[in-house]
């Protein structure tokens, strides 16, 4: 007890814009589970598991991580949507819930959520081989302007091959856009010469960056990432286009306020803990904190703007 | 002969169920040339071909070729009996879906053990009582104790 | 040598060998269960990993992972049910063997020859990294096309006597795998609106359906198996003149699995299959496949507990997991801050190393986990047969619940077991059915985005020398077969011709 005690008075010194009466209610429950879509190993769990072993000190909870695999997140989000609205149960969620949501008719959609809080911005970058031509997103589009172009996203319906549908569309030029299981088989396209490019999370690629056999051309953030000072973002080149791969939380409908402070209180300070910080770093994930009142207009604008594009191409009617 | 054909028409129905889904596939923008629907079709076109070649053989073959009429040998259950038997069995299994929401986990197993085995010609006795709570059981301790699956469970938790 | 040293030391200084007998027990027991896949078995220890030293947490993820593919063949030659999906191909000889009365020796060789294999995967994984991540980089979209056609081709080997129906049956598997979302566009087939058909049908169930659930179908009706004798239920190691035989099956196995695992995607149950047809083109007794031939057993054994140790090289080498597995294995990396790539072999050396020692320790404990374990799944199914069913309906209920939770996928393999009788009745073989439930998303995808890439111009698969190679090794398996078919249909007309008119 005393222990919870100290972390809370943390949090306070932390925090000193934070209401004090949350200084004083311990989390309600003692076992928090963390719903993920993604499989035990997957770019989501990991993200989750890493979390979990930090913030569970934090908030004095044991949080427990349950992979709800299955329809791209349509069971996690039948699951959260019937359970009751206590703060025992919360969902990771990334841009994969509302493309489903949109795509797949699923029986509860994120509408039936509560967007929480937002935790961390995915760095999504165009990535060559490092012995290759280019050099430049500029060369990327020249070399598609003299002949058709080769460019490669993850998934079929994700943000990736949406950004670079846009690119295409924006440059005026032919390429040929192939979408593939994974991060992992879109690098090893683009390692062997079949793509010219790739769209894909910084932290897929991480390994070979580091050993020199990818070069990054452009970020598709809306400024520079600290890791690659270098690297111009996408908006320099000359493309109006900024991708947010959101990673965050949501809850069922009605979560209680306490509940949602609760939340906020305790991702802002776990964002701030060094250790944690060392972690999330190292898998070039930026934290890009919000609170519930902004999170869930910016789900909602997400949204929209993910299905008037899904209609403009078709893929919804 | 007869199996054979029948064999054929069941092959080309589902070619032409799995046809007429697939041509309602929806076709986006961002699909290829061939499209979310170019292979299946192509795929129950194959099977409504073979389906056909395969009622050719069953009528033809015997003209050039004799074959030993594949008749049912003393011990081999017939037809009937044999999809009578089967679908028992299926029943259970269709019993243990319905009911395990509702009984749970433990008490369905109990249930399913003790009807296979009835079913099975075991008689009636506390041998077997004993053998499908033990078997339920092990079952149990193994998957949701050991394992930790969360199976349906009466108590909820 | 200074590695050699290294690894000496880990095994006697760090909890390295508990890891490694500890994962390969908790392995068995996982992979033994049908729809306890390796992957799940895996994810449930992953949480145990993180409070262990980096190197202890590798070995224990991949000794569970050898483990668990060793682990599926058990109920596959026992009660026809493949534990995981790599145990498919054993089912055929194996299972034969067990209704003959020699389940023991069945076993027996699955274990030698499953141990034999990992040592060999991991001997190619220690020496030929380097180059086997270089067969693993080469293979374009084209070329995986060309693997799934070749892995199809088997189907005209595989077939039994009637080849239009195994073409039947393997195009009827191939629709199977078109359910679930398209890998272009992205939109919903064949899913009537169920959320659980969005990611397709998982192939697990697909073979505990027509396999273990038809079987029970069927068996429903037969009469009361034969007593096998006392003797007939031991576990029996291969003796020296089986051994020798078993010599050329577990050559091609292991070699089919060793390029088989580097390849992200293809993975254990293509090697197993494909390794059961090869070791059946090249055996003396071909006449035995399908009846209980102990080299049916050792090829696909060899093949699948081979690729549990080359399918590292596309996770350490590229950090690309080729199977659910291998990305439980990628993600116990990650937790501790291991990047796969080219410098892992230099700044994590000591994991590497670690994991390497670990890996040996771990198939050499395979055998005597397998020796003390074996004797007691034999004598579980000697029990009476209403018993033994009984069970078997229990154990398929409980794993494939396991696998997400769904009774959906109960009822699924229920329905798969009906599909299953009527293809018994109909004659229609099984397997290319499931050849094409596991190859069909493989071949879809990489033929749809090679064309995406050439703007819907199939010389694409000529231009790429991989595939031209793969496509004109299918071309010729075809023609083979087609051409034996051919000439023993002839020879048997005349024959009768012969003997019409002797009479």
């Amino acid at each position: 007890m005393t222990f919870r005690h100290r972390i809370y008075l943390a949090a306070v010194a932390a925090l000193a814009a934070a209401p004090p009466c949350a200084a004083q209610t311990a989390y309600p429950h003692e076992v928090v589970t963390l719903v993920t879509h993604s499989s035990p190993g997957g770019g989501s769990d990991v993200f989750l598991r890493d979390l979990a072993r930090y913030l569970g000190p934090v908030m004095g909870v044991k949080l427990v991580v349950e992979n709800v695999r299955g329809g791209s997140g349509a069971r996690a989000m039948a699951r959260l949507a019937n359970a009751p609205a206590d703060g025992r149960i919360v969902y990771a969620v990334t841009p994969t819930y509302i493309y489903t949501s949109l795509l797949s008719h699923p029986v509860n959609n994120y509408k039936d959520l509560e967007p929480l809080v937002n935790v961390f911005f995915d760095e999504e970058i165009v990535y060559t081989r490092a012995d290759g031509p280019l050099h430049t997103l500029a060369d990327v589009i020249a070399a598609a302007r003299s002949r058709r172009g080769r460019w490669g996203a993850s998934t079929p319906a994700s943000l990736e091959r949406q950004a670079l549908e846009q690119l295409k569309l924006a440059a005026g030029v032919q390429a040929a856009i192939v979408s593939h299981d994974g991060g992992g088989d879109l690098m090893l396209n683009v390692l062997n010469g079949t793509l010219e490019i790739g769209v894909g999370e910084a932290q897929e690629i991480r390994g070979q960056l580091a050993a020199g056999r990818l070069r990054v051309l452009a970020v598709f953030s809306a400024e520079r990432v600290a890791d690659l000072p270098d690297v111009p973002t996408v908006q320099e080149s000359g493309y109006d286009l900024v991708l947010t791969k959101f990673r965050g939380l949501a809850g069922p409908k009605g979560l209680p306020d306490e509940i949602i402070l609760a939340w906020e209180l305790a991702i802002q300070q776990v964002l701030a803990d060094p250790d944690y910080r060392n972690v999330y770093e190292a898998a070039m994930l930026s934290p890009a904190f919000m609170s519930h009142a902004d999170y869930g207009p910016f789900i909602d604008d997400f949204a929209s703007r993910t299905e008037a594009y899904l209609r403009r191409t078709g893929v919804l009617q | 002969m007869v199996r054979q054909l029948t064999c054929s028409a069941i092959l080309l129905l589902i070619a032409a169920g799995y046809y007429s889904v697939a041509s309602q596939i929806t076709r986006s923008a961002l699909a290829d040339e061939i499209g979310p629907a170019g292979l299946p079709v192509v795929y129950a076109l194959v099977l409504a071909t073979v389906a056909l070649a395969l009622a050719a053989k069953a009528v033809f073959r015997p003209l050039l070729l004799r074959t030993a009429d594949a008749t049912a040998s003393a011990g081999e259950p017939t037809l009937g009996f044999l999809l009578r038997r089967a679908g028992g069995v299926f029943a259970i299994g269709v019993g243990y879906v319905l009911i395990v929401p509702l009984a749970g986990y433990f008490l369905t197993l109990i249930m399913v053990i003790a009807a296979m085995a009835l079913y099975q010609g075991e008689r009636t006795s506390a041998r077997l009582a004993t053998i499908a709570v033990a078997g339920a059981a092990s079952f149990w301790l193994l998957f949701v104790q050991l394992l930790g699956i969360p199976m349906p469970s009466l108590w909820g938790a | 040598m200074e590695s050699l040293l290294l690894g000496l030391t880990l095994l006697v200084t760090t909890p390295l060998v508990l890891a490694a007998v500890g994962g390969v027990s908790w392995g068995v027991l996982g992979g033994a269960l049908p729809g306890i896949s390796p992957s799940i078995t895996m994810a449930l220890v992953l949480p145990l990993t993180y409070g262990m030293e980096p190197g202890s947490a590798i070995v224990l993820l991949a000794a569970t992972y050898v483990g668990a593919e060793y682990g599926g063949s058990i109920p596959a030659i026992l009660i026809n049910t493949p534990g995981t999906n790599a145990a498919a191909a054993t089912v055929l000889d194996g299972y034969a063997m067990q209704r003959q009365g020699r389940g023991g020796e069945a076993l027996g060789i699955s274990l030698y020859s499953g141990v034999l294999g990992g040592l060999f995967g991991l001997t190619m994984l220690v020496v030929l990294t380097e180059p086997l991540a270089r067969v693993a980089l080469a293979f374009t979209p084209m070329a995986y096309f060309a693997l799934g056609i070749l892995g199809l081709s088997i189907i005209a080997s595989l077939s039994g006597e009637s080849l239009l129906k195994g073409l039947a049956s393997g195009v009827l598997g191939l629709m199977v795998a078109t359910v679930g979302s398209d890998p272009v566009s992205g939109v919903p087939r064949f899913v009537f609106g169920r959320p659980e058909l969005l990611d397709g049908i998982a192939p697990i169930l697909i073979m505990v359906g027509l396999f273990a659930v038809s079987e029970l179908y069927q068996q429903a009706s037969a009469a009361e198996w034969r007593k096998t004798a006392g003797a007939e239920t031991r576990l029996r190691f291969p003796d020296g003149a089986l051994r020798r035989r078993l010599i050329k099956p577990q050559i091609l196995g292991a070699t089919i699995g060793t390029l088989e695992g580097v390849m992200p995607g293809a993975g254990g149950t293509i090697a197993s299959f494909m390794s059961y047809n090869e070791a059946r083109r090249w055996s003396r007794h071909k006449e035995e496949f399908g009846h209980g031939s102990p080299e049916g057993v050792a090829a696909p054994e060899t093949a699948n507990n081979t690729v549990a140790a080359t399918a590292l090289v596309p996770v350490l080498s590229f950090g690309i997991p080729g199977s659910n597995s291998a990305a439980i294995l990628l993600g116990g990396l990650l937790v501790h801050g291991l990047i796969p790539g080219p410098r892992l072999f230099e700044e994590n050396a000591d994991v590497v190393v670690a994991l390497y020692t670990g890996l040996f320790v771990a198939n050499l404990s395979l055998l005597f986990i397998g020796l003390l374990i074996l004797p007691v799944c034999l004598w579980l199914v000697n029990r009476p047969k209403a018993y033994l069913m009984a069970f078997i309906y229990a154990l398929i209920f409980s794993g494939v619940y396991s696998i997400d939770h769904s009774l959906f996928d109960v009822a699924l393999v229920l329905v798969v077991g009906v599909a299953g009788v009527f293809m018994r009745l109909a004659g229609l073989p099984m397997l290319p059915a499931v050849l094409g439930v596991v190859l069909g998303y493989m071949i879809e995808s990489n033929y749809r985005r090679s064309l995406v890439l050439s703007g819907g111009d199939h010389g694409i698969f000529i231009e790429d020398a991989i595939a031209l190679g793969l496509l004109s090794t299918a071309m010729l398996f075809i023609a083979g077969s087609l051409t034996t078919r051919a000439y023993l249909f002839v020879r048997r007309r005349r024959r009768q011709s012969e003997r019409a008119a002797d009479g």
